[in-house]
């Protein structure tokens, strides 16, 4: 009789695991965190990111036209530390380069590299009238930052004041002046009384929006972030690196490539913690809630990572020649990032937010 | 000892009754099999819903392979400079219609017309004279070449540029509707020199990239099973293979894949065009540069790096379907398909079977489209013929990944000149040999208009 009992359990688990499982019950809190991240991503990175970046750019240019208008080493070095801080800004702001900014081409037409010299030669030898249309008009290897850098730090970042020609001057103002155009059309495209890109975040998961689920709308996130771990990783310091050319580093003149790398994870930072200017509900709410490990793990890398870039003491530039094996381990310890977070973090928000 | 055969037979005859149970069915032949609907482009599709969702490679790849996607990928984000600039992505111009291959195909995926009277920035305008080269490609015109390059490195004069506006018109549906379609306008501007009377032109969006390999991948006898160049069967839609030139296998009557007009055999063949008609960057395949009045023979980026691109081109997975089973949608694909647009944007093909590269060998994938060429009637005609494809006609293009453009390029433009703003525009576009889907879908309801939305919306 055992036997027979024996039997038809194992009868009863094979038809049974032939079956289709119920869904995952999901756990309640869900739907109130990825709420509260897709609230608090526009109100709280996003747009208090696009705004300083904008005002960063204004005082950059009023204080190039104070330079142009007073050409003294002070008034250039002023000019040079406002470029440092409006930086800052935007290259945290490099942590979320999806929607207009991207559909538009508004990222390559402010931060272009590596700067086109000879051509940019060409143009101040030319008769050309700097006119908001016609920087408008340039390729975007001879407009935004790195054009600026060049005029306001030089070759080697030795620039004297005396140096730039009233040509060169009338240049530099004119590419300030484009700069703050641009910066203010992306803050435009999220705040609400603009392109309100802002409510399709907010919005996901209704037919408003263009994306139709809250996890699409995570992924975005995610994989914005992912994104310039990548590019930090492989083409900031991997090109540089791997062709052994300081050519191809980014901020040359300026000497601070490795401050935009470490602003750029610090940004990746910002938008997981969702912690710019005031805190709010991040990735790092929905990973905490189903994976605490993997929270923790993810920050510690995020840290690892911000201090490993912040504690190069030699320029970039010289450092891909002279301290190889330190550059190589920055490239390792964002590698590791990236893929913690492509390989966790990403399979996470896939299973575990089911609309 | 009798006990122990009698659980034995009753186990049997357990398992064997469920083994019927679940398999007792007709046997199906592979066309009448309805393979995962989600699965596009067969092992080479992705789950990815995201702005990223163009740019995904496909499964299946070595480390090796990988890596080789990962430096052709780089190499698509470069921005090109000048040859007097230090950079591994060298040979800019000196006259070009972008600096990088990701400016046009943003998020890897399809170019936005500008809006009227606004300067276009991932598109570009072909030129050709009437007649055709000894290859049956369309003849250069002199100065200018096969495309208006509207850019050039500071120094330079860029070749002109063209004036786009739009005129509106209105057309009504059998239930009272009226839609509203944007007619587009042409002039061209600031031109370095004279163009001739005669020149042909025709306007071109840069089209998405993934699922290229698949697409290179079918099997001759897939594409051709379609054509019907002589409407022998009588159902007013033709069909045929453009037949083009190979510059790189310098043979002749290839069949044309890719392409607004099919005019292009192979990604390899697409990939040194574009480096070198859309960039200005020289390569083995095409080393002079296109501005005919510049001297050439300098080869600005190496084989190495094509192939790379290439490769990248060919690894490019193709998204999954969405929303596949829900009902509207489903009824949405019935119209589809008995509104006859599937004639046309057919569902199915396989690609050949390719022992060297496996991952996209013997694949069933759903482009939605025949690769076949159509006349498209007077509305949509360039009057530019390319090989094969005359003014009238173009390549049916897939609709593959359509559903997520809005995700991945921020907007819905449809059509080579991105004229249309929606599918519905889209399709009221079609004529020629598409007429009679077209006059279908007007005489459908609202309701079922929005089903095939629905569908299209999936894809």
């Amino acid at each position: 009789m055992k036997n027979y009992l024996y039997v038809f359990v194992l009868y009863t688990i094979l038809v049974s695991v032939s079956c289709n499982r119920k869904p995952e019950v999901i756990v309640p809190a869900v739907n109130t965190v990825t709420a509260n991240i897709l609230n608090d991503f526009p109100t709280h990175i996003a747009v208090p990111n696009l705004l300083d970046l904008l005002n960063k750019s204004n005082e950059l240019y009023n204080n190039i036209q104070t330079f142009v208008t007073n050409p003294t080493d002070a008034n250039l070095y002023t000019t040079q530390q406002t470029w440092y801080a409006t930086r800052k800004i935007w290259e945290q702001s490099e942590a979320f380069l999806f929607g207009p900014v991207s559909f538009k081409g508004l990222d390559p037409a402010i931060d272009d590299w590596p700067i086109s010299y000879t051509e940019i030669d060409s143009v101040l030898k030319s008769s050309n009238t700097f006119t908001s249309t016609y920087i408008q008009n340039l390729n975007t290897t001879l407009k935004g930052f790195h054009p600026i850098e060049y005029m306001i730090f030089g070759l080697g970042g030795a620039r004297k004041a005396k140096e730039l020609t009233t040509r060169q001057k009338d240049y530099l103002l004119a590419l300030a002046d484009n700069l703050k155009t641009i910066t203010a059309q992306m803050y435009n495209e999220w705040q609400a009384q603009g392109g309100n890109y802002s409510l399709q975040m907010s919005s996901a998961g209704t037919s408003t929006s263009v994306y139709k689920t809250r996890k699409d709308a995570l992924l975005e996130i995610a994989n914005a972030m992912i994104g310039i771990i990548g590019e930090v990783g492989e083409e900031k310091i991997g090109d540089p690196y791997t062709a052994i050319d300081s050519m191809l580093e980014e901020s040359p003149f300026s000497g601070n490539s490795w401050k935009d790398f470490a602003m750029n994870i610090q940004g990746a930072k910002n938008v997981y913690m969702c912690s710019y200017s005031a805190t709010g509900s991040g990735l790092h709410a929905l990973t905490d809630l189903y994976n605490k490990s993997l929270d923790l793990k993810i920050t510690q890398k995020m840290d690892a990572a911000i201090n490993n870039l912040n504690s190069y003491t030699t320029k970039f530039g010289k450092a891909i020649y002279n301290e190889r094996p330190a550059v190589q381990s920055a490239v390792q310890i964002l590698n590791d990032l990236k893929k913690t977070l492509e390989d966790e973090l990403i399979p996470l928000i896939q299973t575990k937010v089911i609309n | 000892m009798i006990k122990t055969k009698l659980y034995i037979y009753i186990t049997f005859i357990l398992l064997a009754t469920t083994s019927i149970i679940y398999s007792c069915r007709k046997p199906q032949t592979l066309e009448d099999i309805e393979l995962d609907e989600r699965m596009s482009g067969g092992d080479c599709t992705v789950f990815d819903e995201s702005a990223g969702a163009f740019g995904n490679v496909i499964n299946g790849l070595s480390d090796e392979d990988r890596r080789v996607h990962a430096v052709g990928d780089g190499f698509f984000d470069k921005t090109f400079v000048p040859v007097s600039t230090t950079s591994p992505a060298v040979g800019l111009g000196p006259v070009f219609n972008q600096l990088s291959c990701v400016r046009c195909h943003i998020n890897e995926g399809r170019g936005t017309p500008p809006l009227s009277g606004q300067p276009y920035q991932s598109m570009f305008f072909k030129l050709s004279l009437p007649g055709a080269d000894a290859h049956g490609a369309p003849l250069p015109v002199p100065g200018y070449g096969l495309q208006l390059q509207d850019k050039a490195i500071a120094g330079t004069n860029p070749e002109g540029t063209v004036v786009i506006t739009y005129n509106y018109i209105t057309e009504k549906l059998a239930d009272g509707t009226d839609i509203q379609l944007r007619q587009p306008t042409y002039q061209f501007a600031n031109l370095y020199t004279a163009m001739p009377a005669d020149v042909l032109y025709s306007p071109r969006i840069a089209r998405p990239n993934f699922g290229t390999g698949l697409i290179e991948a079918i099997s001759d006898e897939s594409i051709l099973r379609n054509a019907d160049p002589n409407d022998v069967n009588g159902d007013g839609v033709s069909g045929k293979v453009n037949y083009v030139y190979d510059y790189i296998t310098k043979q002749g009557n290839c069949i044309g894949r890719i392409g607004w007009k099919a005019a292009v055999p192979s990604i390899k063949n697409q990939v040194a065009k574009a480096l070198n008609e859309d960039i200005g960057v020289t390569t083995s395949i095409f080393p002079i540069e296109y501005e005919t009045t510049q001297q050439g023979g300098k080869i600005e980026l190496p084989d190495s790096i094509v192939n790379a691109l290439t490769f990248y081109m060919k690894t490019l997975a193709v998204p999954a379907r969405r929303n596949v089973k829900d009902e509207t949608v489903r009824t949405g694909k019935k119209l589809f398909i008995v509104s006859g647009c599937i004639k046309c944007h057919a569902d199915k093909h396989e690609t050949a079977t390719n022992v060297s590269f496996k991952p996209l060998s013997g694949q069933i994938i759903r482009p939605y489209s025949d690769f076949l060429l159509h006349d498209m009637g007077g509305g949509l005609a360039d009057g530019r013929p390319e090989f094969d494809a005359s003014g009238f006609e173009w390549r049916t293009p897939p609709l593959w990944g359509i559903g997520l453009n809005q995700r991945v390029n921020g907007n819905t433009n449809l059509l080579h000149d991105g004229r249309a703003r929606n599918y519905i525009e889209a399709v009221m576009w079609h004529g020629g040999e598409a007429q009679s889907a077209k006059d279908n879908f007007k005489k459908l309801t609202k309701a079922e208009r929005d089903a095939l939305v629905k569908f299209l919306d999936s894809l």
